[in-house]
């Protein structure tokens, strides 16, 4: 070394003094009542970098101290723990440690005993979490890796092939990206550490390739098949690999070995997901935790998403193909195998966009703790099922019903502390986050312990904005679903955290969009349950092709208990517009598709048409009166475009094996009563 | 002829040990204050690497690494941050600005030579 390592240190010492000064002026800022995000900045880098300094020049003792304190302050600077005087007075406890500290690394004085005060700080820090006890541990800094950069994956795994280590090597591919070369990366020094690994190159492919005229020389076109060792560990191979842009093609995968008794299966199965790492706790698990089994690659969810949109493709060719040819022909071209198989990459590209719903939840804890700041009630929050995965789709637009469902629980279920001693419930409130897959449906459930909702006040709200009549006569669940009716707030006062426009009848809109529904179940003086029931997948229906009119209609399979051919007088018309068909003993109420959807085709005898018995989540089973049943298939759901004016009934579109297009039926909106009917109606 | 890295650091003493480190280890090294300086001393010293850090005075780590990798001259130069900021936030702001990689503060000699020859032969 050029320069003395001491006098390197002794600089380094002037800077920990500077520091020193910098963290002292700040918390005495604080304690005076300056909480600026600036101050509380200046604070955390002046630890930071003496912490940074500490490990490099190799002061342990002091490196140690530093990091416990710096964690702290990054919980202060992230708003995650409230600067209160109690806190600030542990943190200027640390720093007179941290002072200590320095003197002692410079051999001014001995180590300080710095026991108390990192109990201290533990302290603090295990106060914050008393809100949450469910929290995602946060990744310790020192154990995130080194090098690696920060990416929203899809992580896909591929199953672990159970073989012993020793008995199938790895085979690598690499194929860097346009992303990877620009920043500077150089592919042959990854092969080269791959090498040093053991690795030898299987393949180099220049396929990919173009004509010398559209040569792109920033651009990756090679791609390289490794063999490595099957005793080198799947980290070792992935940390050379810690530079290269995510968007590369990076395959580790478990070779078979040749003398495998079992070829598995031409397909492996469907990919199972890997739980992918939440926006808390970044992309830093998967490699410093990778067992040897599990192996992710990133993709871009564009990709994904025209995969999706092609094979969306691919199953409309498939039920083209066997609408025209004859079953004769169908064999002999092997039409079934290739919509087995259809069927098959179907489900995997869907499985490849389901996430663990964690991501939605996530952000609860941190929400709970400003709603518990704002309010004074402490509330605990148990989690379950947070591992259970949904599409995509449904993880991001569920994140503003379940904010809203939180606050509205905290705000108006959760009593305050005193009322709830006087009520010998426990102090701290408690809300359940659930989430299930229940056969082709996500049930999400957010329950509090709360007083329930409060029916007469309800009902009085109602009255005084003339949703009801004041004198209706209505069913606890009726007064329950007012707080789902448009414009309604029970909130005496308006409070900071709800009470901002929008209500419970947006949550109801946003999860009906999701093709989902609200359920609200509530026990006075034992809590509120909200159930957001949602579909697994958005993009494919299991469905029932039905005429009316002589156009073909889907309707949802999953709804239809049996389909009914009427016996002349077996649907009777009660009033003018309703009918009921009696089943077995019971009545039914039936409607009539063509009317509802105002289409004119000439009433028939209800004995030509058939009766098809649903059960609806809002009006329990009913008949709906279509003109004939077509067939029955898996279609792929099209939203229709946002400038078509929104009609009732209607939750998209498809295209049917021939090529023409079949609306789809929302059965829900269609047996619901209307929104008029709900609310006024019930005062009739 | 021996590699020539640049480092950017604002800290003078971590400019120091890192120069001394990588002196030790071979390398030719030269330093600059900050951004501003490095992005100057970027032309004057053509360097095979460059090792920044991020929080700097005038100009800061993100808009040096910017400002070198529009020239087409410093296109293939590797780029390695050296931070104590670890948040993945900074880290894909630093790649989409054209870093190659990231060490993190405080780093040892070994960690900060494993990274170097991931990007510099």
């Amino acid at each position: 070394m050029s320069d003395s390592l001491d006098e390197i240190q002794a600089i380094f010492f002037e800077e920990c003094a500077e520091g020193l000064t910098v963290v002292e002026a700040g918390l005495s800022a604080m304690a005076a009542g300056d909480v600026s995000r600036d101050t509380i900045a200046s604070v955390f880098r002046a630890v930071h970098s003496i912490k940074g300094g500490s490990g490099a020049f190799g002061h342990a003792a002091l490196l140690a101290f530093s990091h416990r304190f710096e964690n702290v302050l990054d919980e202060v600077r992230a708003e995650r723990l409230q600067p209160e005087p109690g806190v600030i007075a542990v943190l200027l406890s640390a720093f007179d440690i941290l002072s200590d500290h320095v003197a002692a690394a410079q051999g001014r004085a001995s180590v300080p005993v710095d026991g108390p005060v990192l109990a201290e700080l533990e302290r603090v820090l295990l106060g914050k979490d008393e809100l949450q006890p469910v929290v995602v541990a946060e990744p310790e800094p020192e154990s995130a890796p080194v090098d690696e950069f920060g990416f929203e994956p899809v992580a896909v795994s591929i199953e672990d092939f159970d073989h012993p280590a020793e008995a199938a090597g790895w085979s690598v591919r690499f194929r860097p990206s346009r992303a990877a070369l620009a920043n500077g990366g150089e592919p042959l020094l990854v092969i080269r550490e791959l090498e040093a690994l053991g690795a030898r190159i299987v393949q180099a492919s220049w396929s990919g390739l173009p004509p010398l005229r559209e040569l792109d020389c920033g651009d990756g076109y090679m791609d390289w098949t490794l063999a490595i060792p099957g005793e080198v560990a799947e980290s070792d191979i992935r940390d050379c690999f810690d530079f290269v842009a995510s968007d590369s093609v990076i395959h580790i995968d478990r070779a078979f070995a040749e003398h495998d008794e079992e070829p598995a299966s031409v397909l492996p199965a469907a990919p199972a997901i890997v739980p992918v790492t939440s926006s808390s706790a970044p992309a830093a698990e998967p490699r410093a935790a990778s067992s040897n089994a599990e192996m992710t690659i990133r993709v871009d969810l564009p990709k994904l998403d025209s995969l999706l949109n092609l094979v969306g493709e691919l199953v409309i060719r498939n039920s083209i193909l066997a609408d025209r040819l004859s079953p004769a022909d169908q064999e002999k071209v092997e039409l079934p195998q290739l919509s087995r198989l259809t069927r098959q990459i179907q489900d995997s590209v869907m499985s490849l966009r389901a996430q663990p719903i964690r991501q939605a939840f996530n952000r609860v804890p941190r929400m709970l703790r400003d709603l518990a700041a704002e309010t004074g009630k402490t509330v605990r929050l148990e989690v379950s099922g947070e591992a259970t995965e949904v599409d995509k789709t449904v993880i991001e637009r569920i994140g503003d019903p379940l904010t809203h469902m939180i606050r509205n629980a905290v705000d108006h279920g959760i009593e305050p502390a005193d009322r709830r001693a006087a009520a010998g419930k426990p102090r701290e409130g408690t809300i359940l986050l659930s989430a299930e897959q229940k056969g082709g449906r996500i049930i999400v459930r957010v329950a509090d312990d709360g007083g329930g909702i409060d029916r007469e006040r309800v009902r009085a709200k109602a009255a005084q904005k003339g949703l009801i009549d004041p004198d209706a006569v209505l069913t606890n669940e009726e007064i329950d679903q007012l707080i789902c009716a448009p414009g309604f707030s029970t909130a005496d006062t308006i409070s900071n955290i709800s009470g901002r426009g929008v209500g419970m009848d947006v949550v109801r809109s946003n999860i009906e969009a999701l093709g989902g529904r609200v359920e609200i179940a509530s026990n006075p003086g034992q809590g509120t349950t909200f159930t957001m029931i949602l579909p697994l997948t958005l993009a494919i229906l299991d469905g029932m092709i039905v005429r009316l009119g002589g156009q073909r209609y889907v309707l949802p399979l999953g709804s239809v208990v049996e389909s009914v051919q009427p016996a002349p007088g077996q649907v009777q018309a009660m009033a003018p517009g309703h009918e009921v068909i009696e089943l077995r003993g019971q009545y039914l109420p039936v409607r009539r598709l063509t009317d509802f959807f105002g289409i004119r085709a000439g009433a028939r005898p209800p004995e030509d048409c058939l009766v098809i018995v649903i059960e609806s989540d809002t009006a329990g089973l009913v008949g709906l009166m279509v003109d004939t049943v077509d067939d029955r298939r898996e279609v792929v759901i099209k939203s229709l475009d946002r400038n078509l004016h929104p009609i009732r009934g209607l939750g998209g579109a498809t295209v049917l094996g021939d090529g023409s297009i079949a609306l789809i039926l929302d059965i829900e909106a269609i047996v619901a009563p209307t929104p008029r009917d709900r609310i006024k109606g019930l005062a009739a | 002829m021996s590699k020539c890295i640049l480092t950017v650091d604002d800290s003078p003493s971590m400019r120091l040990l890192l120069k001394a480190s990588l002196t030790a280890q071979g390398f030719r090294v030269e330093t600059a204050d900050d951004g501003q300086d490095g992005l100057q001393r970027m032309q004057e010293v053509r360097p095979d690497l460059l090792i920044t850090d991020i929080n700097m005075p005038k100009m800061d780590g993100f808009q040096l690494i910017e400002a070198v990798r529009v020239q087409n001259e410093f296109r293939g130069v590797p780029i390695l941050v050296l931070s104590t900021e670890f948040s993945e936030e900074k880290k894909a702001r630093a790649r989409a600005a054209g870093a190659t990689g990231w060490i993190t503060k405080p780093f040892d000699a070994g960690k900060l030579t494993a990274a170097i020859r991931k990007v510099c032969p």
